[in-house]
């Protein structure tokens, strides 16, 4: 039986659930999966000590500046939001792993906005189980909103910590609905706390299961290999890609009968429109003008407030939330942005014990601060719409990993803000319920980008967007995309395990 | 005194006082040697040179995490040189290497002490100095004391405080919903 070779585009949690999927179900193929940054050391005991010691970033050599992206709008920033290197930015994300609702495959139907999914939950629903399953996700296996299906998370959650009760408290005083943060944390996890970062393997990342596909048959994964662009056959049919091995400075070919390209929302379509040739002259796969645009991103809503007394001694003793609202994330709350929030970062004292040490503070001084102030935070997402007129684009000019920099407009308007701020209200409104005092709230600016999408989304028709829903692109047979920028919307949750979803699916139909 | 001349003879004294009384009493004329501008930039001196500590060094070393634990009354959670050697062995023998840095800081505790000045001395904060980060203190507490008593909270210490997890620690699973490594809501462990 002749060999399917299939090149996957980019190391992240995407490119790495499609490998395995396809690898699991079709024996004939072989995987080549091009990096375009370095190895990431993970698990790495020295540099969890610097961390934890000294406050030093473990993945500082992978991040990439404003500066270094290109020319982004003031209103959004590439600081800290990606990761170059094997594995990709899960090897830096918290792990929260939501499912999206029913009602987040319909807006357009709902609302009148954006473009509607090409299919719903019902034939997501088998993937996000798979996807909890494959990232070891730990939740509330009784919570059936959204639906579950009698399928259980493959942990339970960890249970709420005893310094979520006031909030707990004041959301029940409310008829605030609320549950178990979602989380991708396996068996593994030892509840050190340090998960930006872990030690042990706790936290899902995809370098785990590029670990499991390198010891494996049929693949192999090329680090600081940047692809430069798309080859073609012919219109229809693409035959490889070209790559530039930043070792040597030389471009090299390889051949492939399918290419997934699985770079995220910025990079995705900057290939496709570093592609264009005679036969795409606006860029591969934008006939109809949709690549790079319709981005879209969540909205970064962060409150604070501080109860006066802490009698019980609550101490901030699990570094993981546990706690989240989805009150707002509904049918009901579509037209103006679905928000959600998260309890988070709670503080017993003003800085970390080694800082107040180290400042001066005696152990006396620290025990008289143990029943003082204690400050809650609040963190949420808020949906947001693209607007027309915003875009990713090609710019002139490299940046280091050796990927073409960009051209960045997103818009926020006043509409946006004011919905936003009825977000803080909400929240603030949580934190007057508790009886906190010195309640701070703010729309972080400009905002990050951690959750970039739409980019290149799905659609029923080449008219609309530039993957099908099978994330085809329209009119060109064995050439697919994988990452957020399929998204035709966000929801107000994290994405990522969407994605993890969206690419299982993928790699079971490729493997069809 | 012999070897020493006058000006070293206050110096060591007025240094001495300094420390006894717990506050800055050094003559203006005389240079706090523990104070002096350490030439270069703040960046961690020869991380490259891997190695192992002299036995005096270490000691030295060791002297100073015990006393951390005695300061802040952590002693008793267990904390001892078995972390204080997990610390010093990973920062000395992996680039970037901490043993100038690590030397240097056992050479000034032993000077320190040798004038009679006080641990707790070495550990203050010195908001009175100007650019205090470029000082041979300003460095030790920045590569050495600040660092251990970071790790030694984490590795233990917080229990003296009332946690029963703390970020850096791992106190266990949270799957074992009978044993977990923190308070859960509604529970009033101590």
């Amino acid at each position: 039986m002749k060999s399917r070779r299939v090149i996957i585009v980019g190391s992240g949690v995407a490119g790495a659930l499609v490998s395995e999927r396809l690898l699991a179900k079709d024996g004939s193929v072989s995987i080549l999966m091009l990096e375009a940054g370095p190895h990431i050391v993970m698990r790495n005991r020295r540099m969890w000590q610097d961390m934890v010691t000294a406050g030093a970033d473990p993945y500082k050599a992978h991040q990439d500046s404003d500066s270094d992206a290109g020319d982004i709008v003031q209103t959004v920033t590439m600081q800290g939001a990606r990761l170059f290197g094997r594995g990709g930015t899960t090897a830096h994300w918290y792990g929260y792993s939501f499912r999206f609702k029913p009602e987040d495959f319909h807006l357009r139907a709902n609302t009148g906005r954006e473009i509607d999914w090409p299919f719903g939950y019902e034939t997501l629903e088998p993937y996000y189980h798979q996807a909890e399953l494959a990232m070891g996700v730990a939740g509330d296996s009784v919570a059936d909103d959204p639906p579950r299906k009698g399928k259980p998370y493959p942990f339970a959650a960890p249970p709420f910590v005893a310094a979520d009760g006031p909030v707990v408290a004041a959301f029940e005083a409310r008829g605030i609905s609320y549950g178990h943060l979602p989380i991708a944390r396996s068996g593994n996890c030892v509840t050190t706390g340090t998960c930006v970062y872990c030690p042990v393997g706790g936290k899902y990342s995809a370098d785990l299961t590029l670990d499991e596909l390198e010891s494996g048959r049929g693949f192999e994964l090329r680090v600081n290999a940047p692809v430069l662009r798309v080859l073609l056959n012919n219109k229809r049919s693409i035959a490889g890609v070209e790559y530039m091995d930043m070792a040597t400075r030389t471009r090299h070919r390889e051949l492939a009968d399918e290419v997934v390209i699985c770079a995220g929302a910025f990079e995705t379509p900057k290939l496709l429109l570093a592609s264009a040739e005679a036969n795409w002259t606006e860029g591969l796969g934008n006939a109809t003008g949709h690549v790079g645009r319709h981005p879209k991103v969540h909205d970064i809503l962060f409150a604070n407030g501080v109860l006066p007394r802490n009698p019980q001694r609550l101490r901030h003793e699990l570094d993981i939330p546990t706690l989240c609202t989805r009150h707002w994330d509904t049918p009901k709350e579509q037209r103006d942005g679905k928000f959600f929030f998260i309890s988070t970062n709670l503080k017993d004292y003003p800085a970390p014990l080694s800082q107040m040490m180290a400042g001066g503070t005696s152990a006396a001084e620290l025990d008289a601060m143990g029943e003082g102030p204690l400050s809650f935070s609040f963190f949420g997402h808020r949906e947001c719409f693209s607007f027309d007129g915003d875009f990713v684009k090609l710019a002139s000019g490299t940046n280091r990993f050796g990927l073409p920099k960009m051209e960045v407009r997103y818009t926020t308007s006043e509409a946006t803000r004011t919905a936003a701020a009825e977000c803080l209200t909400r929240m603030r409104d949580v934190f007057r319920t508790m009886g906190a005092g010195d309640i701070r709230s703010e729309i972080i600016e400009p905002i990050g980008t951690y959750h970039f999408a739409g980019t290149t989304r799905m659609s029923k028709r080449a008219a609309d967007g530039v993957v099908d829903e099978n994330l085809t692109v329209h009119e060109i047979e064995n050439l697919h995309l994988c990452s957020n920028a399929v998204f035709p919307t966000v929801s107000a949750v994290n994405p990522t395990l969407t994605l993890a979803a969206l690419a299982l699916r993928l790699g079971d139909h490729l493997a069809s | 005194m012999r070897g020493l001349d006058r000006r070293q003879v206050l110096a060591r004294f007025a240094l001495t006082t300094a420390a006894l009384l717990g506050r800055k009493a050094w003559p203006a004329e005389f240079e706090n040697p523990l104070l002096r501008v350490v030439p270069g930039n703040l960046e961690l001196r020869e991380p490259t040179l891997t190695g192992r500590l002299l036995t005096d060094e270490r000691a030295q070393l060791l002297l100073l995490f015990g006393h951390i634990g005695t300061r802040w009354e952590m002693s008793s959670t267990g904390v001892g040189e078995a972390q204080f050697s997990d610390l010093v062995d990973s920062k000395t023998g992996v680039q970037p290497s901490y043993l100038t840095e690590y030397k240097e800081g056992a050479a000034l505790i032993a000077e320190a002490t040798a004038n009679l000045i006080s641990l707790d001395a070495l550990l203050a904060p010195r908001t009175d100095v100007l650019d205090m980060a470029s000082t041979r203190l300003g460095r030790f507490q920045k590569y050495v004391s600040t660092e251990f008593i970071a790790w030694f909270v984490i590795r233990g210490g917080f229990r003296r405080f009332g946690y029963l997890d703390y970020r850096g620690y791992g106190g266990g699973p949270f799957t074992d919903h009978a044993h977990l490594p923190y308070r859960a809501l509604g529970e009033n462990r101590t």
